[in-house]
């Protein structure tokens, strides 16, 4: 069989796939179009992958438990993400305890950005939980934050703090230290194999 | 070049041959290596495309999960490694584009199609280019797909440098057979040649002395090239063997033949002496009876008279044998004079001789009016003289004697006939018929001297013609002869 022969005989099938994609990729676009993910939701979806690319000392063997600490939109959707969810076997669980003490006890701990004028004082009721500090509020990690939100051209970005997770002995998957924004600090701690 | 190609000659046909096999097996081989070989490169393609579509997905997971495409675009960038590799896409979950790789120029890959459900992974052939498209997985999730286009034209390219690699190494190959038939040839054909023109040669000049001249190595063609010398050798001395024994007849035959002559010369001369050499003294003795019998001597009496009486026909009886005898010889010795002879003429003559001197005997004759042939006069009077009187004698005891000479056509023949309706033969005895001094009768019933049909014989077989007779006993016969071309009118 020729080459030109061949080339004909898959001209069609090619073509009917193209416009297939081409009609699927269409109605996709005109959904997100419509559809913008919310700022909160996209952050719902990183903190559960943060679960994913972290190492550190379990607090419970029955769950991972994340915590959102303050007034936040992230509380429903983080629900709805990590239904039916594990992490290393342990179910997922997601708590909005009424104080920061209270969070001691968990894996993830998200401060809203309504935390932001007692920070300090919220990382320094976590200090030595060994649990990961998230949160939006602006400057987290100057205050001792180790993941920080922030929105850059529309997207949601993180930056990460070596130091403050080297003191929870929490280590990072050079995976995601990749995609960071930004990080700072140096890597050498105890838990960075 | 044609006895080269031509299909007549044995080196033509070994340098054909060794060039078909040549060429067969290098076309094989470079067939089969060229299947190979782009099989193997279209499996190395597919698999290193499979490699890399792996290490990328593994390394833009967390772009996927973060939505960063800086980190996946620069991911994407380490295909610049592969110069296969036109353009590559990594797609998110919504089907969207995440980030997309182009080569140089080269366009971003225009359409991706989903993957079919349930399938890590897949491939699709678009003309020179194949399209790979691979899950993105993470903890058992799919978070998106990455497809990479790679061009397959390189193949073409080695297919083409492949078939003009083979057929340069075809060429050299045909050519260095060549050279090595031509050495072969020699060995092979050039014997097989040299005994062909040796036996063509042998052939034609009928010489056999020729020898083919033998190769130097030892093998069937060798052996072909003795045997074929030794066969000559051989019937040579069958020749030799064949000629010195002909000469050897030949020799004996003319011995043979000059003694057989001489005897019958020796024989001939002898019957015609004797033969002459009694007429003499019976010539006396038929005188001298002739005298005494009319002799007035009163000292004859009755009964030596009636002795005496005797005498006269036994001479004469004596003298026709020896007539007989010397016709016979005459029939053997006397050269012929060929000339136009009318034998119903002859017949005619001699009939009426027969009539005159038999006035008492009344004979119905039935002869033919003109039958010419060329042959000697004296002898046919002799012979026809002999047939036709044994007709009149040997009819001459019957009521109606018929006497009958003439011609009648057999095939392309014509074949004289003497018939009489007389005592007739016994065909037994046919085949001593012809012989000198056999005779069928007694002497008391028909008088004679058993010589005349020998004579016949003689004479018929001088002139080349053949004599037979027909007859059965009291029914006449029948003597048919024939004399080669006769004219009838």
């Amino acid at each position: 069989m020729s080459r030109a022969e061949s080339w004909h005989r898959c001209r069609p099938r090619l073509n009917a796939a193209a416009l297939l994609t081409a009609v699927c990729a269409f109605m996709v676009v005109a959904s997100s179009v419509t559809q913008r993910p919310r700022e909160s939701d996209v952050e719902a979806a990183y903190l559960f992958n943060f679960a994913k690319f972290m190492h550190a000392s379990a607090h419970s063997p029955d769950s991972f438990t994340i915590a959102v600490v303050g007034k936040s939109a992230i509380g429903p959707m983080l629900g709805t993400i990590t239904a039916n969810e594990q992490i290393d076997g342990r179910p997922l669980k997601v708590v909005q305890p009424a104080t920061v003490d209270a969070a001691r006890n968990c894996d993830i701990v998200f401060l809203a950005d309504t935390e932001t004028p007692h920070l300090d004082k919220d990382l320094a009721t976590l200090a030595g939980s060994n649990a990961l500090t998230v949160s939006n509020a602006p400057e987290f990690l100057q205050h001792g934050g180790m993941i920080q939100f922030l929105v850059v051209n529309d997207r949601v970005r993180f930056k990460v703090n070596l130091d403050a997770s080297n003191k929870e002995k929490i280590a990072f998957s050079s995976e995601l230290l990749r995609v960071a924004m930004s990080v700072s600090g140096s890597p050498g701690g105890e838990a960075q194999p | 070049m044609k006895p080269l190609w031509g299909a007549r000659s044995i080196s033509g046909k070994l340098i054909r041959m060794n060039l078909l096999v040549s060429a067969t097996a290098l076309v094989l081989a470079s067939a089969s290596f060229l299947v190979y070989d782009t099989y193997s490169f279209r499996e190395n393609l597919l698999h290193s495309l499979h490699t890399e579509a792996q290490i990328i997905g593994a390394n833009s997971v967390t772009a996927l999960l973060f939505d960063d495409r800086e980190a996946a675009r620069s991911t994407l960038s380490a295909l610049e490694g592969s110069p296969a590799v036109v353009s590559a896409t990594i797609v998110g979950l919504d089907g969207k584009p995440f980030a997309v790789y182009a080569r140089g120029d080269a366009a971003a890959i225009a359409v991706t199609t989903p993957l079919n459900p349930g399938v890590s992974e897949q491939q699709w052939k678009l003309g020179n280019q194949m399209l790979l498209g691979s899950r993105i997985r993470f903890q058992g999730k799919t978070v998106g797909t990455v497809y990479i286009l790679a061009e397959t034209s390189e193949v073409n390219q080695r297919v083409r440098r492949y078939v003009l690699i083979a057929l340069t190494v075809l060429f050299i190959c045909l050519v260095l057979t060549l050279l090595v038939t031509a050495s072969l040839r020699r060995a092979i054909a050039g014997p097989i040649v040299e005994l062909a023109k040796t036996a063509q040669k042998v052939t034609k000049e009928k010489d056999y002395s020729f020898r083919a001249t033998p190769p130097r190595t030892h093998d069937e063609i060798s052996v072909l090239v003795y045997s074929f010398n030794e066969m000559l050798t051989q019937i040579q001395t069958r020749d030799r063997a064949l000629l010195k024994s002909r000469d050897e007849l030949e020799l004996r035959v003319a011995e043979r033949t000059a003694e057989l002559q001489t005897a019958n010369r020796e024989m001939e001369a002898f019957s015609y002496s004797v033969a002459h050499d009694l007429r003499g003294p019976l010539d006396t003795l038929g005188n001298a009876t002739f005298m005494l019998r009319h002799s007035q001597n009163p000292g004859i009496d009755e009964g030596t008279r009636e002795l005496l009486e005797m005498l006269p026909r036994m001479t004469e009886r004596m003298s026709s044998l020896i007539n007989d005898l010397l016709n016979l010889s005459r029939a053997k010795s006397v050269p012929l004079h060929l000339e136009p002879v009318d034998l119903c003429l002859v017949a005619r003559v001699i009939c009426e001789e027969m009539v005159k001197e038999n006035p008492g005997r009344k004979v119905e004759m039935d002869l033919c009016t003109r039958a010419v042939t060329i042959a000697d006069q004296g002898l046919m009077r002799v012979m026809l003289g002999n047939l036709l009187g044994n007709a009149w004698k040997y009819s001459s005891k019957v009521a109606a004697p018929k006497i009958e000479f003439g011609t009648r056509q057999m095939g392309d023949e014509t074949v004289f006939y003497v018939r009489d309706n007389g005592a007739g033969f016994d065909p037994a005895m046919q085949d001593r018929l012809f012989k000198p001094f056999e005779r069928l009768h007694t002497q008391n019933e028909f008088a004679g001297t058993g010589v005349g049909l020998a004579t016949v014989y003689r004479i018929i077989a001088r002139h080349g013609g053949r004599i037979w007779a027909e007859s059965s006993v009291n029914h006449g016969a029948t003597f048919f002869f024939t004399l080669g071309k006769v004219e009838l009118r």
